[in-house]
């Protein structure tokens, strides 16, 4: 048997009734562990890299290493304050952006809706693919004219965001000087899925990025 | 050979299925066919026969859209502590929150686990003192009260929630509470499963495959 009552979940959130308590606790906790989260993956990320140590964290936002360790361990604690020191430490700040929940039960729609919001947030750079369309599960989406650097992150974004491991995507080449054609498979829901959805590197920030690199420009499919 | 079919409906479950438990067969072709078939009478089939009984519920995140990537199964109670009803409005509240603790680990987001026991107090699991015990608690520890869900793995990956306990009713480390919580979890083990051991490993990985942070 399983305790799923995926249909009914929202209902009280998408018809305007008053929100019972449970699904109030559930979010608020839901918000918590996901930010908590995002720190996290992106603190396992630079540390991979060799970009950064629980010791150089700690001592670049002045903290005890043993603080740091309890913040990574698990948002108990963490204010909006905690999270913006300890993405700050590792050279990040959060991007923020609300979905809409009534939307959130169709994964066209979600994938839709979360791609052109990523899209008009995050500038990516430097190029590296041009990708012409993008297709999810086979269907074409979303069309970006613009230059992708970072498919990886997008596809690894999109198939975490809508919780399909099975979220193929295929990146048709544009014409010169661009890779052959790439269908990468489905990611596992790894850390990596999660990395870099909601990170913005300061270094690649909007304000030194956007004359030189374009932003992604997503056009749904119809419009 | 039996076919996947007979398997299904001839021997583990009963012939005429409601449609929770044909969704739950559904789950389990998908997700672990190759591996039940391949080892016959595996814990795995164990846990459908649980299921098939109601002594176990399988645990589906609450987002429309999520997916079982590490399954967790319930006992009856935590199953009665997380879907409710519930007694009051502070409780509910309290109660929601620990599920969505629990669909942390069952849509397989990263989660901190202890090194070792007696360490690392913030880290969202931890395998308890003695490891030998093979026990293990979820600990959802925000807001007060802080709640700990006991139970053991029967497979990489596959969690098997049996008990719960309010942190402050264990007292401390050494307790008789924490060795009482700690044995009713194992009685309860042998209850759902008399002839099968839980899942023992060497690091952290036997147990979790992926997404794991030691802290």
């Amino acid at each position: 048997m399983t305790t799923s009552q995926p249909t009914s979940f929202l209902s009280e959130i998408l018809e305007g009734k008053p929100i019972p308590p449970s699904k109030l606790g559930y979010f608020r906790a839901r918000l918590s562990n996901r930010l908590h989260e995002l720190v996290l993956d992106t603190f396992v990320k630079r540390e991979a890299d060799g970009e950064i140590t629980r010791a150089e964290l700690a001592r670049r936002i002045d903290r005890k290493p043993e603080q740091v360790s309890r913040w990574l361990g698990a948002p108990g604690n963490w204010t909006i304050d905690t999270a913006s020191d300890l993405m700050l430490g590792m050279g990040c700040e959060l991007g923020l952006f609300a979905i809409p929940l009534g939307q959130a039960q169709t994964s066209q729609a979600v994938t839709t809706q979360a791609v052109t919001t990523y899209a008009s947030t995050v500038p990516l750079g430097p190029p590296g693919y041009n990708a012409n369309n993008i297709f999810i599960n086979g269907a074409q989406v979303a069309r970006n004219p613009d230059v992708i650097e970072t498919h990886l992150a997008i596809r690894n974004w999109v198939s975490g965001y809508i919780g399909q491991q099975s979220a193929a995507f295929t990146f048709s080449p544009s014409p010169a000087g661009s890779p052959p054609p790439q269908t990468h498979n489905p990611p596992t829901h790894s850390g990596e899925d999660q990395f870099a959805k909601n990170v913005i590197p300061l270094h690649q920030s909007r304000d030194t990025h956007r004359s030189a690199v374009p932003l992604i420009q997503f056009e749904q499919v119809g419009s | 050979m039996l076919s996947v079919k007979d398997r299904f409906s001839g021997l583990w479950f009963p012939k005429t299925l409601p449609y929770h438990k044909s969704a739950m067969i559904r789950w389990i072709i998908s997700n672990s066919l190759t591996c039940a078939v391949l080892t016959y009478m595996s814990i795995r089939v164990e846990i459908g026969n649980r299921i098939s009984e109601e002594r176990l519920f399988l645990l589906s995140p609450a987002m429309p859209g999520s997916h079982i990537v590490r399954p967790m199964f319930v006992s009856l109670e935590i199953k009665d502590l997380v879907l409710g009803p519930w007694d009051d409005a502070e409780w509910e509240e309290r109660c929601g929150q620990l599920r969505a603790d629990l669909d942390r680990y069952i849509e397989c987001r990263r989660i901190t686990v202890a090194a070792r026991p007696y360490h690392a107090r913030t880290a969202y699991m931890a395998q308890l003192d003695e490891l030998r015990d093979e026990a293990w608690e979820i600990r959802s520890r925000d807001p007060e009260p802080s709640l700990r869900v006991f139970g053991r793995f029967a497979d990489t990956d596959w969690f098997v929630a049996l008990t719960w306990w309010k942190r402050a009713d264990l007292k401390g480390p050494d307790s008789r509470e924490w060795r009482d919580a700690i044995e009713g979890c194992k009685a309860e083990w042998r209850r759902l499963f008399p002839t099968y051991p839980p899942k023992t490993g060497a690091n952290v990985n036997d147990y979790i495959s992926t997404n794991v942070f030691l802290v």
